[in-house]
């Protein structure tokens, strides 16, 4: 019996299980859940063919190119900068879409800027005009998705206007280069603090409505590419 | 959205709905997809405003009002079931033998499932699913090689199961 078979008998089998609410599946067959969740769902799946179907069909449809629909996500925002960023390599300034600017500088002063796993670095942040209301999360773009990497507990609850102002009205944050080396993907994203965030959901539960807000152009953020040289 | 795009959405979604709808409402595709396209454009009219709108969202949006309506028919086909059988045996397609032997067959694939170990068995329905080595490996979170074992013995275990209840292609 080869692949292809154990795959149409696979697909062939029918029955019911407890539903999965649809935007989970879609987000653990796109690759944007959490290991732990995604591999607990596949388990799932493999006794619930409703379940595979419906995953299936995630799978599908996500393989289908849109011709005439732009892919916009924070992600494809920063296309085009990144490619100056590419050139530039330091001191690019993106300015985010969606209201607010952003720019990214390395605390180092001395010599050509270089930023290695550990180092930390700044990401300068476009004041809004109501800083005090809007709560600073930061996300690293992890293989598909991006990681909410702050706040990652109630008590890092951080408001845009609680950061210095610089001479020029910018913010500073600091941020903290990871592994590994290449170039990552950072994006502050501004809600506005009274949104509450269920900390006690899963990680994907609790940050899901900032999610559809960013894609619906509800809440500002910009994001950064910044290039991190291995160590030694 | 312009009509371009409707259109668009509408035969990539009738393109996926019928990659993988079950057999019993394969007919009902084109309602399907009809249903779950006019839902996803009242969605987009309640909250688009003038913002423009990326084709993950769209799909994502589109996806979920098919599983929506996808469930809704698969509950009214449960109800009419008994019907819906006695109809399939008269008509004589496909044969009553040959769906006993398919339905044995799937549930001994089940049962050689459950066989496997938790990680194992994670791996496998990854990959019966559609998902590659390494594509498995980022979503589990274990490298590809582990991915690959994992896969790699699970199936090899899952025919040696099948072939002990009797199940050759």
């Amino acid at each position: 019996m080869n692949d292809d078979d154990l795959k149409t008998l696979w697909a062939a089998r029918e029955g019911t299980g407890s539903p999965v609410p649809p935007e989970r599946i879609w987000q653990a067959a796109r690759g944007e859940l959490p290991a732990d969740e995604t591999r607990a769902l596949l388990n799932q799946l493999s006794a619930d063919p409703q379940l595979a179907q419906e995953w299936r069909l995630a799978l599908a449809l996500d393989g289908i190119t849109l011709a005439t629909v732009p892919e916009l996500s924070p992600l494809t925002g920063l296309a085009e900068g990144a490619a100056q960023a590419a050139q530039a390599a330091l001191d690019w300034v993106f300015g985010g879409q969606a209201g607010f600017g952003l720019a990214w500088q390395t605390a180092s002063v001395l010599g050509a800027p270089k930023v290695r796993p550990g180092d930390r670095f700044q990401v300068r942040i476009d004041d809004v005009d109501d800083a005090q209301d809007r709560r600073v999360v930061v996300l690293r773009r992890q293989e598909r998705c991006w990681e909410v990497v702050f706040p990652s507990t109630p008590d890092e609850d951080l408001r845009l206007g609680e950061l210095q102002p610089q001479s020029d009205g910018t913010r500073l944050l600091d941020l903290l280069a990871a592994e590994p080396a290449g170039r990552q993907e950072w994006a502050v994203v501004l809600p506005k603090a009274d949104r509450p965030v269920d900390f006690d959901d899963s990680v994907s539960g609790r940050w899901a409505s900032l999610a559809s807000d960013v894609e619906l152009g509800g809440v500002p953020w910009a994001a950064v590419e910044v290039e991190v040289t291995p160590i030694g | 959205m312009t009509d371009e795009q409707i259109a668009e959405l509408r035969q990539a979604l009738t393109r996926a709905v019928r990659q993988v709808c079950p057999a019993p409402l394969r007919d009902q595709t084109d309602d399907i997809v009809q249903l779950a396209t006019l839902k996803v454009l009242r969605i987009l009219e309640r909250g688009e405003g003038n913002r423009t709108l990326g084709a993950s969202y769209l799909k994502k949006v589109a996806y979920t009002v098919a599983i929506d309506e996808l469930r809704k028919r698969r509950v009214d086909r449960e109800i009419a079931m008994d019907a819906d059988l006695e109809r399939t045996w008269a008509d004589g397609a496909p044969d009553p033998e040959r769906l006993a032997r398919s339905s044995r067959s799937a549930i001994a694939i089940s049962e050689c499932m459950d066989g496997l170990n938790d990680d194992r068995r994670v791996a496998v329905a990854a990959y019966l699913q559609g998902h590659s080595v390494p594509e498995t490996g980022r979503l589990t979170g274990w490298s590809t090689k582990r991915a690959e074992n994992l896969v790699y013995r699970g199936l090899a275990q899952l025919r040696e199961c099948l072939k002990g209840k009797g199940v050759t292609p």
